[in-house]
């Protein structure tokens, strides 16, 4: 016996192109994420 | 309005119809089941009006993959085995474009066995055909991994030695698989609804389809096509239905294709 169809199917699955995606940020948004992490090590 | 946006307004509203997809004349033999293929292919091209320039075919090197050459789209003829590493690149920097992977067993199976691993666990959105004959047509008669177990050919003149791999195990086998499924290219209207589906999946789609080599093997799926019942259809609204079938294919399975445990329960051969 040859089965046909679809043996498998789930959407939910994570993709690679999702996981790796960066958001995209204003330059506002870069520049007040970037102070933050220097004011870190502000003395 | 300068010319190219011209022209990009009228692509917008066009309606393409199967000519549209249509590229060079076809170099496969007369009775290859590539040519069953290309067909069901372009029908889905027409059915979801895919734009042709934002729709690409990559493939490696096997007769399977001159795929590109016959489809009215953007193509890559890459190398053998290194169709999956290109598709990914491609979708990882274009993610707006559609992109289909043609292999044949030996490219997928054997020399691209790795990537198609890979491939696979990474899950990107990409619709992938493995055209499977059982041998390597193209170098002309040699053993491929999915060669059944005592078939003769240029590599194995006694017959094949082991026994072959079975693709749609081994990718149920894979970490993060999420669409596997197989179809024949003897019956269009399954294939047709198999590559719909395929690629109506948002992710990596893995179809199996089965085929005929008129040359070197041509009797390899003869007792499927003439018996219709050694053929058992797996049925479900989440996977493929085709009424018009139901005459024919009377052996049919309802399997939920979220159930990845019932496979293995199956008697074999499981696929």
């Amino acid at each position: 016996v040859i089965r046909l169809g679809v043996f498998y199917r789930n959407p939910q699955r994570p993709r690679y192109e999702e996981t790796v995606l960066v958001p995209r940020r204003s330059t506002e948004e870069k520049i007040a994420l970037l102070n933050q992490e220097l004011d870190r090590y502000a003395v | 309005m300068s010319c190219s946006l011209l022209y990009a307004a009228m692509d917008d509203d066009a309606v393409y119809a199967m000519g549209d997809y249509e590229a060079a004349m076809p170099r496969w033999c007369p009775g290859c089941g590539d040519h069953g293929v290309l067909s069901s292919m372009q029908r889905l091209l027409v059915a979801e009006q895919l734009q042709r320039e934002q729709t690409v075919f990559v493939s490696g090197i096997g007769c399977s993959s001159r795929f590109p050459h016959y489809v009215k789209t953007y193509g890559f003829h890459g190398i053998h085995g290194r169709a999956l590493p290109i598709a990914t690149g491609i979708k990882l920097h274009r993610p707006e474009l559609t992109v289909f992977v043609v292999m044949g067993d030996g490219d997928c199976t054997s020399i691209g066995a790795a990537h198609w691993l890979h491939a696979t666990r990474y899950n990107m959105d990409l619709t992938v055909l493995m055209l499977d004959n059982n041998i390597y047509g193209l170098t002309k008669n040699q053993t491929s991994p999915t060669t059944p177990q005592g078939t003769s050919s240029n590599t194995h003149p006694q017959g094949a030695l082991l026994p072959p791999l079975n693709p749609i195990e081994a990718t149920l086998g894979i970490t993060n698989a999420s669409f596997v499924a197989q179809t024949a290219e003897w019956i269009p209207g399954h294939l047709y609804a198999t590559l719909r589906a395929a690629y109506q999946h948002k992710g990596f789609s893995f179809v199996r389809i089965l085929q005929r080599c008129p040359v070197y093997t041509p009797g390899i799926f003869q007792l499927a096509v003439r018996q219709p019942d050694t053929v058992e259809l797996l049925v479900h609204d989440d996977g493929v239905v085709v009424p018009e079938l139901d005459r024919t294919y009377t052996k049919q399975l309802r399997h939920d294709p979220l159930d990845m445990d019932a496979p293995g329960a199956w008697p074999s051969p499981r696929t």
